[in-house]
């Protein structure tokens, strides 16, 4: 015994119904598919953080009155000084401009 | 690329900065904030039990959308470095971040693999 | 693996030959409470009777010693809160593995294995009032140890009337069920659908 597809389908519309579901025969397109999708949006906006996070030039602002130390950036400062006594620092910048103006490329 | 523009002005991020890092974070801000709208008129725009002017200027106002508004624009990057190759999206961070950091121990329970 | 190896009674004659003369050492040893004494052995357990599911928890953590020491603790809380609890049961490790290229720039030949195991105890609560679940809950919680993950479901049957409908249902109805982002979108596409743009073609 075979059951009319008409009852079938009255059957699912009713459990459709009961179970909030979307019932859809025919399959057409409702672009529901595109509505079930979770929104991404909450989860990408954090990616690099809290940007109210305090960083350390932002402590001599805040706390006028206190002297802080960077210990990283102290010891980069203390060794920049020994380079510099050792003759291995960064090379002076040349001040006379104008001399070399021949040398370099013009653009037209 | 080089000629990017910033519309609207977002808050810079607390890790490492660097234009494309600037960049990206600002897309994401503009991404998540326009995602709503985007959602609501690409539904109507799919939607073929709607009229069919209806779906079209839907889709028409979608493609006027500027495209730092669009999800695919967005690429995650390393958090310390700025670098876009090899991010590995479980630590936000590149690979060479990622061995030197686990390495030290800075990430909890990673080890050395032995299988 | 976390319990100490010792009896309670090699500990005790340990602390005899410390604190007194060797001549008391023989003496019969000062029996402990009872209570104090099952921390010596495996945690006694309250036996299961409705085979009612109230609570499961699950603890995750990346190793195995602190996990296996605090579900040990959990088992005791429960049992001095009268709850009957089973478990820890150990769900599947998850193991996660990367592969990462050596060195920062070409030699990609030569490469390295990191990985990093995820282990997992499952321990359920029967047949307890949902209070003493919330206290035992807030319990565990304020002892909690560093690098152990909890996450804890709780079950809540309703009687069934066919009258109600699910918007009166007490377990449906929750704050932030009602205002979600997906229910912005819908509201989204009722404005614009709505709007001056979309109606002219509506008709």
């Amino acid at each position: 015994m075979s059951i009319p597809k008409s009852r079938l389908l009255k059957i699912a519309n009713l459990s459709a119904k009961i179970f909030d579901e979307n019932f859809n025969p025919t399959a057409t397109r409702t672009g529901s598919k595109i509505l079930s999708k979770r929104l991404k949006g909450p989860s990408i906006v954090g990616y690099y953080g809290n940007p109210d996070f305090l960083k350390f030039k932002h402590l001599k602002t805040l706390y006028p009155g206190f002297s802080f130390v960077d210990q990283q950036e102290e010891y980069r400062l203390l060794m920049n000084e020994a380079r510099k006594r050792r003759g291995k620092g960064a090379p002076a910048k040349k001040k006379e401009a104008s001399k070399d103006k021949s040398k370099t490329k013009k653009r037209k | 690329m080089g000629n990017f523009r910033f519309p609207v002005k977002v808050k810079l991020p607390s890790t490492y900065l660097n234009a494309r890092v600037i960049r990206d974070n600002f897309k994401r801000q503009q991404v998540a904030e326009n995602e709503i709208a985007t959602k609501a008129l690409k539904y109507i725009a799919r939607n073929t039990t709607l009229p069919p002017r209806t779906r079209l200027e839907a889709q028409l106002k979608l493609s006027v959308m500027p495209n730092y508004t669009r999800m695919t624009q967005v690429k995650n990057r390393c958090v310390e470095t700025g670098h876009s190759r090899f991010v590995l999206s479980d630590f936000r961070l590149c690979r060479t971040q990622f061995r030197e950091k686990a390495k030290n121990g800075d990430l909890p329970g990673v080890k050395k693999g032995v299988w | 693996m976390f319990r100490s190896a010792f009896s309670p009674v090699l500990k005790q004659s340990a602390r005899f030959q410390s604190n007194h003369a060797a001549g008391e050492a023989s003496n019969v040893a000062k029996k402990l409470p009872i209570n104090v004494e099952a921390v010596y052995h495996a945690p006694l357990r309250v036996p299961v009777k409705h085979g009612d599911l109230i609570a499961d928890l699950q603890l995750r953590s990346y190793d195995h010693e602190n996990l296996d020491f605090f579900s040990d603790f959990i088992l005791r809380a429960g049992f001095y809160l009268g709850m009957p609890l089973t478990g820890p049961k150990p769900l599947p490790t998850r193991r996660e593995r990367w592969t990462v290229i050596r060195s920062p720039f070409a030699q990609a030949k030569s490469k390295e294995n990191f990985e990093r195991h995820t282990h997992k105890r499952l321990v359920r609560v029967w047949d307890t009032n949902p209070e003493v679940v919330e206290l035992w809950l807030s319990y565990i919680s304020k002892y909690s140890i560093p690098g152990v993950g909890m996450k804890c479901n709780l079950y809540k049957k309703e009687g069934l009337k066919l009258s109600q409908g699910p918007e009166q249902s007490t377990l449906l109805a929750s704050p932030e069920r009602s205002k979600s982002l997906d229910e912005a979108v819908g509201e989204k596409v009722l404005e614009l659908l709505n709007s001056e743009d979309f109606k002219k073609h509506m008709q």
